[in-house]
């Protein structure tokens, strides 16, 4: 009985002691083991969903810019939307078609081709920075809608701009109910809206909803221009520090630097961060043919205007103006150099007294443009798996 | 008016549930069971709560020799936020046994040492239905005291546990800062978690009523998403007192 009273005690200091040591083992999952077995079928979706917050280099959060609040579920849904065809009439065509990503998200057609071949109206947008043109995205300089879309800047909102491709005759040709028909046959979708909404009941706001929530988190902030502007104290803050020569720039890159700040930041930013101008005519015809904004607003002062685009990955965004006109850089900088029309509506910027501009820049100076052009090219976005094809 | 109505009912709603704690460890009860000779066997059932839930509680001790027992504890809880949403709420329960010695010092006082082990589940589930489930086992060494009177009681303890989580499924759509934490406790397992625990009782053998109290003064309690405390009511039987033939004073 003696040795049973040491026993019961010891016992339990030895039961402590015990060399029971598992390891700790935490499964963190997003998909239920059903629905990722359905969804690994068709789609290469990580178990552990990619992040898509976006965090802005130094030179632009010291602006006071933050990047848009990101709704994780439902970019995993867009982005499967983005690149799905079952989305196109002839399910030939996607939002990827004209928006691919080795090219910024733009395409190198003069004007894209949509469902049955059918050529769209103008050159696609590279959406390779979109999250600059949203309404979160630093102060609200053009109102609650943000940077509007398309070329006539008649979308005002990712969501307006999708949905307008999606039903648009020359792009993908859907009726509202044609999305919705075409998202349900899918069997990955249902999984997908559930997660993303709570619920998997299907709608097209939905679907644009989710593209949309995709395509504001496409943010393109890794180019050469950026690293040298972070490690540049002050850039973007004090006026001159602007002209500031980047270390890590070539001596071309620093002069095209300082002739776009002198010539182009006027109207396309000289951060890169959004666009100092929603429109403007460029001074490309004499009379133009196309509206442009003007086409929706029906006021002369906007006819031939058209939306100012940021300037980021633009090496990869060829041809180039809303028609497509220049195939390359130099034929571009060319025509700001010596062949700007005389537009009614020719933009200010544009203008000296009542003629246009001729910068009447050397050979050297644009070679030196081009080159400073080029380092707005972010090679990460282009392989970002984040942003890729999700389909087997 | 019915959509500010409902808006407002909405932003409430919000609101509230942003308060929602969601806890991955809670103090059960600390018990100092009186016990004094062979065969003493005591039982009890209880309420418990901390705050944002409550649950119940069930005890045994009994003493199969002279200085020596064996004690079972089991200890369930559940959330109770004022906005107890469908998907919205946390569950726990520990089940744990242990073995020890008593030393009855005087016939109002005895000292006791239990180590004991066990094992529980937490799962938490949070907005839009997203789950947690973390399973844990603990192992303590606890030192306390008993007094006991006529009328009233009084207990007090020391627990030292190691909190080992074992193995979790967690749905990464919780979202922070429940992530957070969670990878907090994946880093910090085994945790040392050291409590105190106080009860005073009054009543009459063989039937005992105990408040008491029980505090987790774990360093990284609210980081790791612990509970601060929990407190007690407890209703006590000695069941020996209704077999034995000359029942044990006092």
């Amino acid at each position: 009985m003696k040795k049973l009273r040491i026993a019961l005690p010891l016992f339990g200091v030895l039961l402590l002691a015990a060399a029971c040591n598992r390891d700790t083992d935490f499964n963190y999952y997003y998909y239920e083991p059903a629905d990722y077995t359905l969804l690994s079928q068709y789609l290469n979706l990580p178990e552990r969903p990619h992040n898509y917050e976006s965090v802005l280099p130094k030179h632009l959060s010291a602006l006071g810019l933050a990047a848009r609040p990101v709704q994780q579920n439902k970019v995993i849904l867009g982005r499967v939307l983005f690149y799905d065809k079952n989305l196109s009439k002839d399910g030939s065509v996607s939002c990827a078609s004209c928006h691919k990503q080795e090219l910024a998200f733009s395409d190198n057609a003069a004007v894209s081709r949509g469902v049955f071949d059918r050529a769209g109206d103008r050159n696609s947008i590279a959406l390779g920075s979109v999250l600059n043109f949203s309404a979160y995205y630093g102060t609200d300089l053009f109102g609650p809608s943000g940077i509007p879309f398309f070329w006539d800047n008649r979308a005002g909102t990712a969501s307006e701009q999708n949905i307008g491709s999606m039903t648009n005759p020359k792009e993908m040709d859907m009726s509202h109910s044609d999305i919705v028909s075409a998202v349900q046959a899918q069997p990955y979708y249902e999984p997908l809206f559930r997660i993303a909404f709570g619920n998997g009941q299907i709608s097209s706001e939905r679907v644009s909803e989710a593209i949309a929530e995709f395509v504001n988190a496409i943010g393109s902030f890794h180019s050469k221009f950026d690293r040298e502007a972070e490690q540049t104290i002050g850039y973007n803050v004090y006026n001159d520090a602007e002209y500031t020569n980047f270390s890590g720039f070539t001596a071309e890159e620093n002069r095209g630097k300082k002739i776009y700040l002198d010539h182009c930041a006027a109207c396309h930013s000289p951060t890169q961060s959004r666009p100092a101008m929603m429109k403007g005519n460029n001074g490309l015809d004499a009379a133009s043919p196309d509206p442009g904004v003007g086409g929706i607003t029906g006021l002369p002062a906007d006819m031939g205007l058209f939306k100012v685009p940021l300037l980021r990955n633009i090496a990869l965004t060829a041809p180039y103006m809303h028609d497509g006109r220049f195939a390359t850089l130099e034929e571009v900088v060319e025509h700001y150099n010596s062949g700007i029309k005389a537009h009614p509506n020719l933009s200010f910027e544009l203008r000296s007294g009542a003629e246009p501009k001729r910068l009447n820049l050397t050979d050297t100076q644009k070679q030196d443009l081009v080159a400073f052009l080029k380092t707005l090219t972010d090679e990460q976005l282009l392989t970002d798996v984040r942003f890729s094809d999700p389909f087997k | 008016m019915a959509t500010k109505r409902s808006c407002f009912v909405w932003i409430a709603a919000l609101l509230l549930c942003d308060g929602c704690t969601h806890y991955y460890y809670a103090p059960n009860s600390l018990q100092t069971p009186f016990l004094q000779q062979r065969g003493d066997t005591r039982v009890s059932l209880g309420f418990i709560g901390g705050d944002e839930f409550n649950g119940f509680e069930a005890h045994a001790a009994y003493s199969p020799i002279r200085y020596g027992a064996v004690m079972v504890n089991y200890f369930q809880v559940q959330s109770n936020y004022s906005d107890n949403t469908a998907s919205d709420w946390g569950r726990g329960r520990l089940t744990e046994v242990a073995l020890g010695a008593y030393y009855p010092a005087h016939k109002y006082l005895s000292f006791s040492l239990f180590a004991g082990w066990g094992g529980g589940r937490v799962l938490n589930s949070y907005t839009d239905g997203a789950k947690s489930d973390l399973h844990f086992e603990r192992r303590f060494i606890q030192p306390g005291f008993a007094v006991q009177g006529k009328w009233a009681r009084v207990g007090m303890a020391f627990r030292f546990n190691r909190l080992k989580y074992l193995h979790g499924d967690i749905d990464l759509e919780i979202g922070e800062p429940h992530l957070t934490t969670i990878g907090n406790i994946e880093e910090a397992s085994p945790v040392y978690v050291p409590e105190f625990g106080l009860s005073f009782g009054f009543g009459a053998r063989p039937i005992w009523i105990d408040l008491g109290i029980n505090l987790n003064n774990s360093y990284d309690a609210s980081k790791l998403g612990f509970a601060g405390s929990t407190t007690r009511i407890t209703l006590n039987c000695e069941l020996d007192h209704f077999w034995r033939k000359h029942p044990a004073r006092p």
